[in-house]
C-alpha cells in the first residue's frame, strides 16, 4: 500500500484557497500512484475558524463531492477532515472515499478540546470499514491523545489494520525548528497504539499560522507521522509555510487474531490490565 | 501616464494632502512631485537621483565592490571558523532574498543561517521557495513567528495611525527577529538581500523605521500589552536602546552586500529558478499578501505609488527605459487583487466599514508621533560632524536630514 501524508498549508477562512492546494497535492500524489492520500483535520476553514460556523456545508455537500470528485478521478482513495454542518449542529468530521468517489466512512471527532466547545459537537460512534487496501479505522486528532486512547484501542479492537487521523497539531508561536514539541504528545502514544495492535497509524498535520478563533498566537508546524510496531517510518518536514508531500510504502499487517484473543495476545507480550 | 492629481484640478497630492506644489516630472528617472521632498535642479533632475549617484559612490560595484565583498566575507568566515554558522541571511522567499542566500553560499561559500519572519500574511509560493531554496543549498531555516494578537493588532494600529506606515510592524519584526537569532546563536553578521539600485531610496515617511514610533503608536490605539522584550526573543521591540544592545554590547553588525554587486535581477532570477526551483511570487513584493492592501491603501487615501519609487531606481541603473516607467506610474498596480484584499480584511478580523472609516481619517506620516526623529533631529548638525569623521555612516546622515530636510 502506498500512502501520501499530504501535510497540507491551511489559512484560516479560506476554503476555496485550501481546496485548490489539496486538489494539486491529490494530483501529485496520484502522479506517484499512490493508492491513498491522508490530508489534515477541517482542512476548508482551518481548525476552530470561526467562519466554519457560518460557512461550513453539509457532508455530503459541495466540499464533500469536490473530494469525491476527485477520487473518482485520479483514481485514489482520499481521507481528510471537513468542518460539518448536520441541521442545526456542527461536527468536526473526517472522511474516507474510495476511488468510485464514495464516501464509504464518517467520523466525527470525539475527544473535542474544550475550546472546540463552541463550534463542533462530540461524535458518537467509531467505525472501521473494509476496502482492497485493508481494513481502514478513521479518527481525528486529540482523539489519540494519550488519555483518550481507548478510542485507538477500540478501532484496534474492531480490525483495524491501519489507522488514519486526519490532524492539525498545534504548538504556540515561539516554538522553532531547533525545538521537539511532539514526543510525549504524539509519538509516544502513537507507538503504542501501533505496537500493542501490530497496527500502523498515520496522521496528517496542516500547516500554517492561526488567524482566528480561540487558538490564535499558536501554529501548525508539520512533522506529520507514521508509525508501526518498530517505531516511526515516516515524518513531514517542520514547516509552517509550505506544505510537504511525503510517499510511504507501507505492509499491512496480516495478524488475524480477534476478539479476546486480543487481550490474551497483549498478557503474553507482558501488558497487564488491573482493574 | 496616469494622471495623480485629476480629482483636484491642477494640484499635487503629496502623502494624501493637496498642496501649492507645481507638477513636475524628473528628466532622469520617472518621479514626479508626488514623491515627499522631491526637489528639482536646473536641469529637471530629482534629489533622489542625485542621492543615488551618491551611493553609487559609496557602494562601489564592479571589480572594486568585489574585492570589497572579498574583505568583508574573509572577515566573516575568519570570525566563524569556530562556530556552526557564518552569518544570518534574512529571507522572505521573494526574488532578492533568494538570490542572496545563493549569492552568499554558491558564490562566497559561506555558511548562512536563514532566517524568516511570520507574521500571518505569507504567500504561500513564497514559503515553498524558502523551504526548497533552504533544502538544496543545505542550509538551515529558522522560522521566528510572531504572536498573531500582537501582529493583528498592529496592523491595526497603523490603520487607525493613518501613516503609509502600515507594515511597520511586519518590519520591525523581521529586523527584530534578525537580531534575537544573531545573539542567540552568537552569529556577529546578518546580511540582507536588498539593493538600492533596484529597489530605490523611499522618502521618510513612506518608510520610516523606528522602534519607538510603533511602541508609541500601539500605546495610543491599543489596550493590548506587547509582550516584554527579551534579547533572544526581541517580540516588537526594536527601539533605540534595543538597537543599542544588539549593536554596540553585541557587535552584531548588518549589511546588505548586493550593494557592492552587479546585480541584474532577470539574470538573479533565472539562476535561482534553474537552480532552487523559485517560482515567482507573481509580482514584486508579493511574498507577503498584506502588500494587496498596503497598495490599495497607498494608491486611494495617499497617492503613494511605491513602485514609482523602485521604477526609477531601475531607470537610473539602466534595467528599464524611462518610457516604460512613465507608462506605468500611478497605474493600478496587479497586486490589488480584490480578493486578496478581501482575504486581508478577513485575516484581521476587521469589517470592509471599518477599513472604510479609517480611510476617511485625516492623512498623517510619523512626524505627527513621537518619534525617535523628533529627538534626534535638533543634533542634526552634531551628526552630520559625526558623519564627516565616519563615526555614523554618511548616507544615514543624508537620508534623514538633506534628501529629507523638510520632512511633513
Amino acid at each position: 500500500m502506498k500512502l501520501a501524508l499530504g501535510q497540507l498549508l491551511v489559512e484560516g477562512g479560506e476554503p476555496q484557497r485550501n481546496l485548490e492546494r489539496a486538489r494539486r497535492m491529490i494530483q501529485k500524489a496520484a502522479a506517484q500512484s499512490c493508492d491513498i492520500i491522508l490530508l489534515p483535520e477541517t482542512l476548508d476553514f482551518a481548525w476552530t475558524h470561526p467562519s466554519a460556523l457560518v460557512e461550513n456545508q453539509t457532508i455530503p455537500g459541495v466540499f464533500s463531492d469536490f473530494f469525491c470528485h476527485l477520487a473518482k478521478e485520479f483514481k485514489i482513495f482520499i481521507c481528510l477532515g471537513l468542518s460539518e454542518k448536520a441541521e442545526d449542529k456542527n461536527y468536526n468530521t473526517a472522511i474516507l472515499i474510495n476511488t468510485d468517489g464514495e464516501i464509504i466512512l464518517k467520523h466525527r471527532k470525539i475527544n473535542l478540546l474544550e475550546v472546540e466547545f463552541p463550534f463542533y459537537e462530540v461524535g458518537q460512534k467509531l467505525e472501521v470499514v473494509d476496502t482492497i487496501l485493508g481494513k481502514i479505522g478513521v479518527n481525528i486528532c486529540a482523539d489519540n491523545y494519550g488519555d483518550a486512547l481507548h478510542l485507538g484501542h477500540a478501532l484496534a479492537r474492531m480490525g483495524a489494520q491501519i489507522i488514519l487521523s486526519p490532524s492539525s497539531w498545534t504548538v504556540d508561536y515561539h516554538v522553532t525548528e531547533i525545538d521537539e514539541p511532539y514526543y510525549d504528545k504524539w509519538v509516544k502514544p502513537f507507538q503504542l497504539l501501533a505496537s500493542m495492535h501490530e497496527i500502523i497509524v498515520a496522521s496528517a498535520t496542516s500547516v500554517g499560522y492561526i488567524v482566528g478563533g480561540p487558538y490564535e498566537g499558536k501554529k501548525s508546524i508539520g512533522k506529520s507521522l507514521v508509525v508501526d510496531k518498530n517505531g516511526i517510518l515516516a515524518e513531514g518536514v517542520f514547516n509552517e509555510f509550505a506544505g510537504d508531500l511525503q510517499i510511504v510504502e507501507l505492509e499491512i499487517s496480516k495478524n488475524n487474531i480477534k476478539g479476546t484473543q486480543i487481550g490474551q495476545s497483549l498478557k503474553k507480550k507482558g501488558y497487564r490490565f488491573d482493574l | 501616464m496616469n494622471s495623480p492629481f485629476t480629482q483636484v484640478g491642477e494640484k499635487v497630492i503629496v502623502n494624501g494632502k493637496i498642496t501649492d506644489i507645481e507638477y513636475q516630472i524628473c528628466t532622469r528617472c520617472c518621479q514626479d512631485a508626488t514623491i515627499p521632498n522631491i526637489k528639482f535642479d536646473e536641469s529637471g533632475e530629482c534629489n533622489y537621483c542625485h542621492f543615488h549617484d551618491m551611493m553609487t559612490e559609496i557602494f562601489p560595484n564592479g571589480e572594486k565592490g568585489k574585492q570589497i565583498l572579498s574583505k568583508l566575507f574573509a572577515e566573516v568566515k575568519k570570525k566563524g571558523k569556530a562556530k556552526k554558522y557564518d552569518c544570518v541571511a534574512g529571507i522572505s522567499g521573494g526574488r532578492d532574498s533568494i538570490y542572496l542566500l545563493y549569492f552568499l553560499v554558491k558564490i562566497w561559500g559561506l555558511r548562512p543561517l536563514a532566517v524568516h519572519f511570520n507574521d500571518g500574511f505569507d504567500n504561500p509560493v513564497a514559503g515553498e521557495n524558502m523551504v526548497n531554496a533552504c533544502r538544496i543549498l543545505g542550509v538551515e531555516l529558522r522560522t521566528i513567528t510572531s504572536d498573531w494578537r500582537e501582529a493583528k493588532q498592529l496592523k491595526i494600529d497603523f490603520l487607525k495611525a493613518s501613516t503609509p506606515d502600515l507594515n511597520m510592524g511586519t518590519d520591525i519584526g523581521i529586523a527584530s527577529s534578525l537580531y534575537g537569532v544573531a545573539a542567540k546563536e552568537n552569529i556577529k553578521y546578518v546580511f540582507i538581500g536588498q539593493s538600492f539600485r533596484t529597489e530605490g531610496i523611499k522618502p521618510l515617511s513612506w518608510a520610516f523605521f523606528d522602534g519607538d514610533y510603533l511602541r508609541n503608536v500601539h500605546q495610543q490605539f491599543s489596550d493590548l500589552p506587547l509582550r516584554k522584550w527579551k534579547p533572544f526573543d526581541p517580540g516588537f521591540h526594536l527601539g533605540v536602546k534595543e538597537l543599542f544592545y544588539y549593536t554596540v554590547i553585541k557587535g552584531i553588525y548588518t549589511y546588505t552586500p548586493l550593494y557592492y554587486w552587479d546585480y541584474i535581477r532577470p539574470e538573479a532570477q533565472r539562476i535561482i529558478e534553474n537552480e532552487l526551483e523559485w517560482v515567482y511570487p507573481g509580482a514584486h513584493y508579493f511574498d507577503d499578501l498584506y502588500h494587496s492592501l498596503i497598495k490599495y491603501v497607498h494608491r486611494v487615501k495617499f497617492n503613494i505609488d511605491m513602485n514609482m519609487n523602485s521604477d526609477a531606481a531601475l531607470v537610473r541603473s539602466g534595467f528599464l527605459s524611462r518610457e516604460e516607467a512613465l507608462k506605468r506610474a500611478h497605474s493600478i498596480y496587479q497586486i490589488e487583487d480584490p480578493k486578496v484584499i478581501d482575504l486581508c480584511i478577513k485575516r484581521l478580523g476587521i469589517t470592509r466599514n471599518e477599513l472604510n472609516e479609517w480611510m476617511a481619517l485625516p492623512p498623517k506620516t510619523f512626524i505627527d508621533y513621537p518619534t525617535m526623529y523628533n529627538w534626534i533631529r535638533p543634533f542634526r548638525w552634531l551628526i552630520k560632524i559625526a558623519s564627516h569623521f565616519n563615526f555614523v555612516p554618511k548616507v544615514a546622515y543624508y537620508k534623514y536630514f538633506v534628501l529629507n530636510k523638510d520632512v511633513k
